[in-house]
């Protein structure tokens, strides 16, 4: 059962329709997607944090927890930014597609994972860069499948790609969001810390 | 020293924010239960229509 769940999911994050779709099993795979993420987002954070076991085992609570939040405070403004822009696609359908790219996103960061650790315990230059590419690779991803999802399901219904604005706004703040979460659980990748342990301010401060 | 606060502060800040997402979690898997049981429902209707459609 769970395989067949993951089937469905895999589907809708590669571009693929579900038989026999219906709106209660859309919101299963949604719900089911967020959740499967925020597993594969802990994989990242026990090897970006593995430098020292407590920071491997807090990384496996604060990763997904950052994402989650970050997602909690993005989704209102997108759906708002839907809604504003007139579209007819449902604001249930903006969040499933937002769930299954934040998977597909949180698979790329799993999957990139051990390439981290190793580098992390073997490379004193390129292991905190390479846990840092590896996020601006899933967020690209992510927002990549994000479009792909929207962008379908606007043009099944012969709207306007003018909703494509959700798209941005969404995904706008969810990476405002994730810089301040990511500062507030600092330190994430490794216990040096980095630039973005500091927020907006050590960001784009001078 | 995120925004000039301490970090007793924004320890604070950590905790109530975390809440809020261990509510969340909650609240996807209620979310997810309903879903998966009216799910079951339809599938079931969906497969008596067809037999009755395929009995005919």
């Amino acid at each position: 059962m769970e395989a067949n769940r993951l089937s469905q999911l895999m589907t809708l994050t590669t571009g693929g329709q579900l038989a026999h779709a219906t709106r209660a099993r859309e919101t299963m795979i949604a719900t089911y997607a967020i959740v499967a993420g925020l597993a594969l987002s802990s994989l990242w954070g026990l090897a970006a944090g593995s430098s020292s076991a407590a920071l491997a085992v807090a990384n496996a609570c604060k990763v997904p927890m950052v994402i989650l939040l970050s997602a909690l405070t993005a989704i209102p403004a997108g759906v708002v930014a839907l809604r504003l822009t007139g579209s007819q696609l449902p604001a249930s359908e903006l969040v499933a597609a937002f769930a299954t790219s934040i998977f597909g996103g949180t698979l790329v960061l799993a999957t990139l994972a051990p390439l981290v650790a190793i580098y992390y315990h073997t490379s004193s230059k390129a292991g905190v860069p390479l846990a840092l590419g590896s996020v601006f690779v899933a967020l690209a991803t992510a927002t990549l499948l994000f479009g792909r999802a929207v962008k379908r399901r606007v043009l099944e219904r012969g709207g306007r790609a003018g909703s494509l604005a959700a798209v941005v706004v969404l995904v706008a703040l969810f990476v405002a969001a994730l810089m301040q979460y990511v500062a507030l659980a600092a330190p994430i990748i490794g216990n040096a810390g980095t630039r973005f342990d500091g927020g907006f301010d050590t960001v784009f401060g001078r | 020293m995120l925004g000039g606060h301490d970090p007793a502060y924004l320890r604070v800040v950590w905790i109530i924010a975390s809440a809020f997402g261990v509510a969340a979690l909650v609240v996807l898997v209620v979310v997810y239960r309903r879903a998966r049981r009216r799910d079951e429902l339809e599938e079931a209707e969906r497969i008596l229509a067809e037999d009755d459609r395929s009995g005919m």
